[in-house]
């Protein structure tokens, strides 16, 4: 069955716009700034903390809405991750051992 | 067409936009754009479970920012909260912020229209690429464009591609897609680690997003989870 690529609801729309202009922004905001004022370090060490502590948030978060088998994987990433160096091979263990978990113990 | 090489290194000289910088600028892409193209097929499969493929697709070309586009998915169930969608776009892109800031003392001389219509495209890998080699002394903004015409194709490539993949009515719990989300996530805070003060504002992070979630309805914790940390990483007096 050929997938349908030409469904795409009007509040769908909005946000994908919405995301996309609210992500420009980002994108050309520093080269803006920068032709008035400095971006103080101050601000630089809060913008870059501030990434990480989303980054953060949206983990702990799929850990709390989780499962032991999303902790599992989870941890399994983290650990790879920290061991190896190898985002794609970290996640792709993790995934791998809480799928076969959840197809065996489902 | 070859490009002179003439000294660029000082800021008083003018930036350039050449053909050759594009092409150096898309080689130096190559590696890191065949190791993201499991990225956008996993971003395709597993955002199949939340929306159509046609809004996967459209989404990867038009925002073109895996993190966003990931952190995202979990918040696109109808009726969709569009102002935590956008919200939750500026935050987790507000890195990009910093990272023009640091190619702004490069661009010197260089038409702002190019400028603002090329950071359009900018993503972390491209600028990485770009920054190092306007450090090295190459200030050719074509590098920048080189980065996206090898990132853009792939990406969108790569959704279509997971899209239909994920359409074939597989169950995405069971193959461990929230593994998946998250583990994007995990590592990528892995990645940017950068020393010992990192670790007080992600604890801040953690224990704010814990509390939000436990006294406040919605996604909130994004929100509160990403000002913990910037204001504790602010409140720290050195780097």
């Amino acid at each position: 069955m050929p997938i349908d690529f030409s469904d795409i609801g009007s509040a769908a729309l909005i946000a994908i716009v919405g995301m996309a202009a609210a992500t420009y922004l980002t994108r050309i905001t520093g080269f803006w700034l920068m032709g008035y004022v400095n971006i103080t370090p101050a601000v630089e060490r809060f913008l870059r903390h501030m990434a990480g502590g989303v980054l953060v948030a949206i983990v702990v978060a799929a850990a709390v809405n989780g499962d032991a088998t999303t902790w599992l994987g989870l941890g399994i990433t983290v650990v790879i991750m920290l061991l190896a160096k190898r985002p794609l091979t970290a996640i792709l263990i993790g995934v791998g051992v809480a799928a076969l978990l959840r197809h065996f113990w489902p | 067409m070859s490009a002179p090489a003439p000294d660029t290194t000082s800021a008083a000289t003018p930036a350039s936009f050449t053909r050759a910088g594009i092409w150096h600028g898309m080689k130096l892409t190559l590696p890191y754009s065949v190791s993201a193209f499991p990225f956008g097929l996993a971003f395709g499969a597993a955002a199949v479970a939340f929306m159509s493929p046609g809004e996967a697709a459209l989404m990867s070309a038009l925002v073109f920012a895996g993190s966003a586009q990931f952190a995202v998915l979990s918040l696109w169930v109808a009726p969709l909260p569009l102002i935590a969608i956008v919200l939750t776009t500026l935050l987790v892109n507000a890195r990009h912020v910093v990272m023009g800031a640091a190619l702004h003392p490069f661009l010197t001389g260089l038409p702002r229209w190019l400028v603002f219509a090329l950071s359009g495209g900018m993503t972390d890998g491209g600028w990485a690429i770009t920054l190092q080699e306007m450090m090295r002394g190459r200030r050719d903004l074509g590098i920048l464009l080189g980065t996206i015409i090898m990132q853009w194709p792939i990406w969108v490539g790569g959704t279509v591609l997971g899209a239909v993949i994920g359409s074939s009515g597989l169950d995405p719990k069971r193959w461990g897609f929230d593994v998946l989300i998250a583990g994007v996530f995990a590592t990528a805070v892995v990645g940017m680690y950068r020393g010992r003060t990192d670790v007080l504002p992600w604890l801040a992070a953690a224990a704010a997003t814990i509390a939000t979630m436990l006294w406040l309805p919605g996604n909130w914790y994004i929100l509160i989870g990403g000002l913990a940390a910037g204001l504790t990483g602010l409140l720290r007096r050195a780097d």
